[in-house]
C-alpha cells in the first residue's frame, strides 16, 4: 500500500470535510485557509487530478452555470480507497508520534 | 443575476493553451473572479485572475509536453493508415507536391549560392568600386560603366584620407601560350594591394611579393593544372599572347566562396608601364577608361557619402574633359556586396549575376508552389465525403475541433515531408540539367551541391516543406473539421457548401491553357532552331568549311591549297556573314552630302561566285585588274535604295569618300540582297570591298564527297603554317548561331519542363474536381445503371462537363500560342510556319492526359456495382 503525501492528505481531508460542496475553488479556498497561504490553481488541480486517477477520488460534473462562464463544476467525492489511504496515514502518524520518548527527557 | 466576468482576452488565451479537459478549472477561476469583483474591485479581481493565470504556466507546459507526444504518435499512425488505404490519391499528392517542390529546392539552392557571394572577404563591408556614367554626345543617351579612369585610385588615395587602400585593375582578354599549346584565358593586371583588400588565398607563392615585380603572373589552380598537369607551375615561363613573357610567381587556391572576381590569370600591373603597346594607354584617361577598374577600401567608420562627394569633386577637377564622342558625366561608388545581383553596367568585370534572374526565379517558384498547394487542397476536399464519417465519429467520441484540425494538418505535414524526400531525389536530375544550361554556364551561376556534405541546406529544405505543409493543409483542415457530427453520421450531404466550383473551373481552364501555350511554344522553338541551320539565306553554305585564320596570311594559306583537286573554291572575308559581328565604315556620297554608315565586308575577288550571290548589274571584282583592290566596291539593293543611288543601273560608277582613310570608292556592281543577320529580316546596306590583306576567315568549298580528304589537307597545311595555335573551324553562322542555338536550347528546356509541370499540375486539379463531383453523384450513377444505362453512356455523361473545360482551354490557348510565337518568329530572317499539324502535335498529348485524368475517375464510378451505392437506401 502506497503512502500518500502530506499535501494529498490535506486535499483528501478537505474533500471529506466539504462533502457535497467539494469542487476546485471551494477546496482551494479551504486548504489555503487551513495552511495560511494562498495556493495557485495549478497547485491544487494537479494533485486533485492525480488523486482521482489513482482512484482515491471520484469526479462528477454539475450543470453549467452562468457565473462560471457556462462551464461545469467538477465535484470530487472520497472513494473507499481514498478513505483507506487516509486511515493508513493516520495510523502511521499515531504510531510514529506515540512511540516517541518524552522530549524533555532527552536533555 | 448580473455578475462580473473575467477579462475576455485573458480567458481566451488561457482556454487556448489549456487542455480541453481543464474547462472546469477555467470555471472555477471565473467564479472566483466574480466573487473577488464583488468583494474587492473588478481591477483587483483582474489582477488576481492574471496572477493565477501566470501561475498556471507550469501546468500548461507539463500538459502540452505529455499530450503533444501522445497525440503526435497517434496523428502519424492515422496518417500512415490513411495513406495506405488511399494509395492512388497519396501517390498523386506526393508526386504533385514533389514535382513542384523540386523546382523550389533548386531555387533555394540558387539563392543560397547567390547570398554567399563575396562573403569570404573579411573587409567586405568596407570595399567599394568606382562606377562611371558616360554621356554619348551623338545620341544624347547615357549609360553606366563598371570601368573608371586608371588614375582614379591614385588621386583618391592621395586626396582622401578615408581611403585606406586602393587597387587598379586592367582587364585584357588574351591567350596563354606554353610549350606550343595555347588557351584563351580571362586575365587581369593588378597591383599587390589586390591581396590586401580581397581575401583570395594563394596556394603557392607570397601574396605580398607575387605582383611586386613586372613580368610576374599568378595562375588560377585550374589554369596551372591545365598547363602543368604533373609539374610545379612556380617559376615557369609562359607567354601572354600579344604582351610578352611572364614568370609564374604564384598559384591561386580555389576561393573559399563565390566572387565576381574570378579570373584565370592575374599579372603584375607594373608590367604594363614597361610595354610599348601600353605606353599611350596611360597618357590620357580616355585611352584606358573602358578597361580600367578601381576598387578601394574605406577606413573603419568612414562614411560612404563623403566618398561619393569626394568622387564628384575629383570628377570635376580631373575628368571633366569632353571629346567628340562622349563625356564622363559622373563618378560614384558601388559597394562590393551590391555588385552581385546588383545594377547592370557596361563592361562588367567578372561575372556577377543579374538581379532580374532572382526575381524571375522567385516569381516562378511562388507560382508553381501555389498552384501545387491549391491542387492539394482540392484533392483533400474532393475526398471529404470519405472522411466526413471519420470526423463525425471523432467528434462524438469527444474530440475537439482543434484536435481534428491538428490531425489533418499533421497529414499534410507528413505528405509534405515525404514529398520533400522525393523532391530531393528529383534534384539529382534537375541540378545537372540546370548546370548544363548555356545561360547558367555563361553567367557562372552553376549550383554546386553535394548531397552528402552540405547538411545545412537540408534544414532550409525541411522548414520549406513544413511551410508548404501548412499552406496546403490549412484550408482542408479547417473545412473538414467543421462537419457537424449529427449531419454527417446520418448521411446528410453537408459539403454542398463548397462553392468554389466556378473558381476551380476557371483555374483549370487557365492551367490547361498555360500548359498548352508552353507545349506549343516549345515545339515551335525546337522546329525553328533546327530550321535556322537548313534555311536558305540567299547564298551557298553547302559543302563549305570555314576557318578562322588567326594570324596566318590569307594569300599564303590560299596558295598552299591552290593545287588541291578536292577543293572547288577558296574565298575569304574579314567577317563571317550571319556571325552577328559587323564592321561599319562611314562614307560620304559627295562633297556636301550627308555621310552614311556602310556595313563593310572585305572579301576576296571570287566571293560572289563562291557564295552563289546574284549580281544584278555591273561586274564583279577581277583578279586581273589591280585597281579593283580597295578602290572598287559592290553594294547591295538596300544600299541602292537607302543611300539614294536611284536604281541599280544608275548606281554603277557613283563614288564615295571613305572618311577614315580618304580613299575614293567607286561602285562597280550591285548584288541582290542576301541575309547577313540571323535575328532580323531587314537587310542593312552592305558594301563589299576587295581587300585580301585584311581577310580573317577562309571559306573552303569542297568537291562533292571529299570533305574528309579536304579536312585532312587543311589540318596538314595548318600544322605547317601555324604549329602553335590549334586549327579553329568556324561553325556556319559563326559564334552567333552557336549562341542562338544555346539560347533556343535553354528556352526549349525551360519551357518544356514548365509545360510538363503545368500539365501535371493541371491534370491533378482536373482529377480532383472530377472525383469530387463524382463522389456527389454516386447514387445518381447507381440509379441510372439500375434503370439500364450502359457503362459508356455513364462515362460520357460524367466526363462531358470536364472535357468541355479542356476544349475551352484549347480554344483559348491555340490563338494565343499562335500569336505569341509569330510575334518573335517575324523577327527571324528565316522562319517556319505554324501550321495545323504542329499545333495538333502540342494539343493532342495534353488533351490525352486531361482526358485520362477525367476518365480514370468516371470509369471507376461507372463500373461500380449499383448495389454498393444504393444498398443503404
Amino acid at each position: 500500500m502506497e503512502i500518500i503525501s502530506r499535501m494529498e492528505e490535506v486535499l483528501l481531508l478537505a474533500v471529506w470535510k466539504l462533502q457535497q460542496d467539494a469542487y476546485g475553488l471551494a477546496i482551494r479556498q479551504h486548504v489555503s485557509e487551513l495552511l495560511g497561504k494562498e495556493l495557485s490553481v495549478g497547485a491544487v488541480y494537479i494533485p486533485l487530478e492525480r488523486l482521482a486517477k489513482r482512484g482515491f477520488l471520484q469526479t462528477r460534473e454539475s450543470e453549467p452555470t452562468a457565473i462560471r462562464g457556462g462551464r461545469r463544476k467538477r465535484f470530487y467525492t472520497l472513494t473507499q480507497e481514498g478513505m483507506n489511504a487516509l486511515v493508513t496515514v493516520k495510523k502511521i502518524h499515531e504510531t510514529a508520534w506515540g512511540e516517541l520518548p518524552d522530549i524533555s527527557l532527552e536533555y | 443575476m448580473n455578475h462580473h466576468t473575467p477579462p475576455i482576452i485573458l480567458e481566451r488565451i488561457l482556454a487556448f493553451f489549456l487542455h480541453p479537459d481543464h474547462a472546469s478549472l477555467l470555471g472555477d477561476m471565473a467564479e472566483e473572479f466574480a466573487w473577488n469583483a464583488e468583494k474587492r474591485s473588478p481591477l483587483q479581481a483582474s489582477l488576481i485572475y492574471f496572477y493565477q493565470g501566470v501561475r498556471l504556466i507550469p501546468l500548461i507546459i507539463y500538459n502540452t509536453i505529455i499530450w503533444s507526444g501522445i497525440m503526435l504518435q497517434n496523428y502519424f499512425l492515422i496518417t500512415a493508415r490513411i495513406m495506405k488505404r488511399y494509395k492512388g490519391f497519396t501517390a498523386i499528392n506526393l508526386l504533385g507536391l514533389a514535382a513542384s517542390m523540386s523546382i523550389c529546392l533548386l531555387i533555394i539552392l540558387f539563392m543560397k549560392e547567390q547570398i554567399n557571394y563575396e562573403q569570404f572577404h573579411s573587409k567586405r563591408e568596407r570595399i567599394y568600386r568606382a562606377v562611371s556614367t558616360i554621356h554619348w554626345q551623338l545620341s544624347g543617351n547615357t549609360s553606366s560603366f563598371a570601368t573608371s579612369p586608371a588614375s582614379l585610385s591614385d588621386i583618391l588615395q592621395e586626396e582622401f584620407p578615408d581611403v585606406e587602400n586602393a587597387v587598379k585593375i586592367y582587364e585584357t582578354g588574351n591567350s596563354i601560350v606554353y610549350n606550343n599549346t595555347s588557351f584563351p584565358v580571362r586575365c587581369i593586371f593588378t597591383e599587390p594591394e589586390y591581396f590586401q583588400i580581397f581575401d583570395f588565398p594563394l596556394q603557392q607563392g607570397d601574396p605580398a611579393q607575387a605582383l611586386e615585380n613586372p613580368g610576374n603572373i599568378i595562375l588560377s589552380l585550374t589554369t596551372a593544372e591545365k598547363f602543368f598537369p604533373d609539374d610545379d607551375a612556380l617559376g615557369k615561363l609562359i607567354t601572354l599572347e600579344g604582351i610578352g613573357e611572364f614568370v609564374v610567381a604564384g598559384v591561386l587556391a580555389d576561393p573559399p566562396g563565390k566572387s565576381h572576381l574570378s579570373f584565370d590569370a592575374i599579372a603584375a600591373y607594373s608590367t604594363l608601364a614597361g610595354l610599348t603597346q601600353f605606353q599611350k594607354t596611360f597618357t590620357a584617361w580616355e585611352k584606358n577608361f573602358f578597361s580600367s577598374y578601381n576598387y578601394f577600401l574605406l577606413r573603419e567608420g568612414a562614411s560612404r557619402d563623403n566618398l561619393d562627394a569626394q568622387l564628384a569633386s575629383i570628377h570635376k577637377r580631373h575628368f571633366s574633359r569632353e571629346n567628340r564622342n562622349y563625356k564622363l558625366d559622373n563618378l560614384r561608388s558601388e559597394a562590393l556586396l551590391d555588385i552581385n545581383l546588383g545594377e547592370v553596367h557596361g563592361n562588367m568585370l567578372g561575372r556577377p549575376t543579374p538581379s532580374i534572374m532572382v526575381y524571375i526565379f522567385l516569381a516562378l517558384g511562388t507560382l508553381i508552389m501555389l498552384t501545387a498547394c491549391f491542387n492539394y487542397m482540392s484533392l483533400s476536399i474532393a475526398r471529404s465525403l470519405k472522411r466526413a464519417r471519420e470526423v463525425g465519429m471523432r467528434k462524438v467520441m469527444g474530440a475537439h475541433r482543434s484536435q481534428i484540425i491538428r490531425q489533418f494538418l499533421s497529414e499534410s505535414f507528413f505528405t509534405a515531408i515525404l514529398s520533400l524526400g522525393l523532391a530531393i531525389l528529383f534534384l539529382n536530375w534537375l541540378i545537372p540539367g540546370f548546370n548544363s544550361l548555356w545561360g547558367v554556364v555563361d553567367l557562372n551561376v552553376q549550383i554546386q551541391f553535394d548531397f552528402f556534405q552540405d547538411w545545412d541546406v537540408y534544414l532550409y529544405f525541411f522548414l520549406f516543406s513544413l511551410f508548404i505543409g501548412l499552406i496546403a493543409g490549412f484550408y482542408p483542415a479547417i473545412y473538414l473539421s467543421g462537419f457537424l457530427p449529427v449531419k454527417v453520421l446520418k448521411g446528410l450531404k453537408t459539403n454542398k457548401g463548397f462553392s468554389g466550383l466556378t473558381l476551380r473551373k476557371l483555374l483549370t481552364i487557365s492551367q490547361f491553357s498555360l500548359s498548352l501555350i508552353f507545349v506549343i511554344s516549345s515545339i515551335v522553338i525546337f522546329r525553328q532552331s533546327n530550321h535556322i541551320l537548313e534555311a536558305d539565306y540567299g547564298f551557298n553554305t553547302e559543302a563549305m568549311i570555314a576557318l578562322n585564320l588567326q594570324n596566318t596570311n590569307y594569300e599564303v594559306f590560299k596558295n598552299e591549297l591552290a593545287s588541291n583537286p578536292d577543293i572547288a573554291q577558296i574565298t575569304g572575308t574579314n567577317l563571317m556573314p550571319l556571325s552577328g559581328q559587323i564592321s561599319v565604315v562611314t562614307i560620304q556620297p559627295g562633297e556636301e552630302k550627308q555621310s552614311v554608315n556602310a556595313t563593310t565586308y572585305r572579301v576576296d575577288h571570287n566571293f560572289l561566285e563562291s557564295l552563289g550571290l546574284t549580281l544584278l548589274t555591273g561586274r564583279t571584282f577581277s583578279e586581273d585588274i589591280s585597281s579593283d583592290q580597295k578602290n572598287k566596291i559592290i553594294v547591295n539593293e538596300s544600299a541602292v535604295k537607302e543611300w539614294g543611288l536611284g536604281d541599280p543601273y544608275s548606281a554603277i560608277g557613283q563614288t564615295f569618300l571613305n572618311i577614315s582613310d580618304s580613299l575614293m570608292l567607286e561602285v562597280i556592281g550591285v548584288v541582290k540582297n542576301y541575309n547577313i543577320n540571323l535575328a532580323t529580316r531587314n537587310v542593312d546596306p552592305i558594301m563589299l570591298v576587295n581587300d585580301p590583306a585584311r581577310i580573317n576567315f577562309a571559306m573552303v568549298y569542297v568537291m562533292p564527297g571529299k570533305t574528309a580528304q579536304v579536312t585532312d589537307a587543311l589540318e596538314k597545311v595548318w600544322q605547317k603554317l601555324d604549329p602553335i595555335h590549334p586549327i579553329r573551324y568556324v561553325p556556319f553562322g559563326g559564334e552567333t548561331i552557336g549562341f542562338l542555338r544555346s539560347i533556343f536550347r535553354d528556352i526549349i528546356y525551360i519551357s518544356g519542363l514548365t509545360g510538363l509541370l503545368a500539365v501535371i499540375i493541371a491534370s491533378l486539379g482536373l482529377l480532383a474536381m472530377t472525383s469530387y463531383s463524382i463522389e456527389n453523384r454516386l447514387k445518381e450513377v447507381g440509379i441510372r445503371k439500375v434503370l439500364g444505362a450502359s457503362v459508356v453512356s455513364v462515362v460520357v455523361l460524367l466526363s462531358r462537363d470536364f472535357v468541355k473545360l479542356l476544349l475551352i482551354s484549347i480554344v483559348i490557348a491555340t490563338p494565343i500560342a499562335w500569336m505569341l510565337n509569330n510575334f518573335w518568329l517575324q523577327e527571324m530572317a528565316q522562319q517556319i510556319t505554324i501550321d495545323l499539324p504542329l499545333i495538333l502535335l502540342g494539343i493532342v498529348p495534353v488533351l490525352l492526359i486531361g482526358v485520362i485524368a477525367v476518365v480514370s475517375q468516371t470509369l471507376r464510378a461507372a463500373l461500380d456495382n449499383p448495389i454498393n451505392t444504393l444498398r443503404h437506401e
